[in-house]
């Protein structure tokens, strides 16, 4: 749907600062000033602002009003308040959508899985879980709460990267979308949702302390 | 707690964001890129980032013939959307009540007495929005509180309707006042209670309205 990817200017420079950001060369609270990366990259402003947008809505970097563009740090509270949230929208969601899932469904979830066995980039493995869950909300057909659902999810692709990144893979790689995704062809829905969810919940408290331990890492520093 | 920014991406998507809510445009209505350019004296690039900003929050929905218009709930959706705030707006009074300090409440009796003189119904809305804002504000969970405040705003026009239709003079006043009421005397369970009620038969009214030959009629085909 909407990660179709352009090679524009400010792609490429939102690639490069989402890099930085992901491996530690631009450290949460850093500054992010529009006129410095323009010359950095020799363009014109126009590119870094909509590369700095792009960044915003995904959650990356936060707008304060004196400091300009800083980059954003996700509390481990804040991560707590986000799951409480996505928890309850996502038991709607799926109560609905699974009991409709079609072969097309099916197809779709397990093409995004291989694909994420063969990539690489952390980056790419967030982006492809982002795509699995909107694929296994969407049937649901509830506009709204699909809606609101995926902005709250899009616009925190860091988390999803520090999933995949710290948590995701101490686990048996994929395990986790195709056991949900077994358990739905086998018709168990009940199974699959009671699955998900508690999936969910393991992976968001191992993410919170992956986080809390981060955050005082870095107070000690 | 509104993030400002100052860019002319935001000002424009904010601009469009505020007609939305206070129902300037109507749900439908299509936006053109180039008026809306000429009208902020900005560029097509920052016009178009706005509508992609809007179009992720849910107030515009790309069409293949008309491009972007202002989306249309469909009451279907409104029931979605007050499921939704239920579990929100129970997570925030929750956590606020506890914390409320002297100046909360003392904020909160001087937006209750203005209610009371006022009777114009934009500017009752308003206050009974702030009153709501400063309720919740010292939960301090500032995701869930933007969130909902989206979504009052996004969805004010059937306030409105509401106001007009079931909810009369002295209710709003009269909630309000036993609200603060209980949370200092009865507890906070019992401001918990009476919030979460008065939210209950509100969203019951909102239902009526929507069923009703009233609204536009664009919003009950669906």
């Amino acid at each position: 749907m909407k990660t179709k990817k352009e090679h524009t200017t400010s792609n490429r420079i939102a690639d490069i600062i989402r890099h930085e950001i992901n491996i530690g060369v631009l450290k949460p609270g850093a500054k992010i000033i529009e006129r410095e990366i323009a010359e950095t990259y020799q363009s014109s402003h126009i590119p870094v602002r909509e590369a700095l947008r792009i960044l915003e809505g995904e959650g990356f970097i936060i707008h304060l009003k004196y400091a300009g563009y800083v980059v954003r740090e996700i509390t481990p509270e804040e991560m707590v308040e986000l799951y409480d949230i996505v928890k309850f929208l996502s038991q709607k969601l799926l109560n609905a959508a699974v009991p409709r899932y079609s072969e097309i469904t099916f197809y779709q979830l397990n093409e995004i899985t291989d694909e994420m066995a063969k990539v690489s980039s952390s980056d790419q493995k967030a982006i492809l879980l982002v795509r699995f869950v909107e694929t296994a909300y969407a049937p649901a057909g509830m506009k709204s709460t699909f809606t609101l659902a995926m902005q709250i999810i899009r616009r925190n692709i860091p988390v999803f990267r520090t999933l995949v990144e710290n948590v995701y893979y101490d686990e048996k790689p994929l395990e986790f979308q195709r056991t949900f995704v077994e358990y739905c062809q086998k018709r168990d829905y009940e199974a699959a949702i009671n699955y998900w969810t508690a999936r969910l919940d393991a992976l968001t408290k191992a993410l919170v302390a992956v986080m809390s331990e981060s955050t005082k890492s870095r107070k000690k520093n | 707690m509104k993030e400002n920014k100052d860019t002319v991406t935001n000002k424009i998507a904010d601009a469009i964001r505020r007609q939305i809510d206070f129902n300037v445009l109507e749900p439908g209505t299509k936006l053109i890129e180039r008026e809306i350019a000429d009208q902020f004296n900005a560029s097509h690039i920052p016009v178009r980032e706005a509508f992609r900003i809007l179009e992720g929050d849910g107030y515009l929905e790309h069409t293949n013939f008309a491009g972007y218009i202002v989306r249309e709930y469909s009451p279907d959706e409104m029931v979605e959307l007050l499921d939704i705030l239920r579990f929100l707006i129970n997570s925030l009074i929750s956590k606020a009540i506890p914390r409320y300090s002297p100046i909360t409440y003392y904020q909160l009796e001087s937006l209750t007495e203005e209610l009371v003189r006022t009777t114009e119904v934009d500017q009752r809305i308003r206050l009974m929005m702030h009153f709501n804002e400063v309720a919740y504000a010292p939960a301090g969970m500032d995701y869930s509180f933007s969130l909902t405040m989206q979504i009052y705003r996004r969805n004010i026009r059937f306030f409105q309707e509401l106001l007009k239709e079931t909810y009369t003079k002295d209710l709003p006043v009269n909630f309000r006042r036993d609200f603060i009421v209980a949370c200092q005397i009865q507890g906070h369970d019992a401001g918990i209670k009476i919030w979460m009620d008065e939210y209950d038969s509100l969203s019951k009214g909102l239902i009526k309205v929507l069923s009703k030959t009233n609204l536009p009629k664009r919003l009950k085909k669906r």
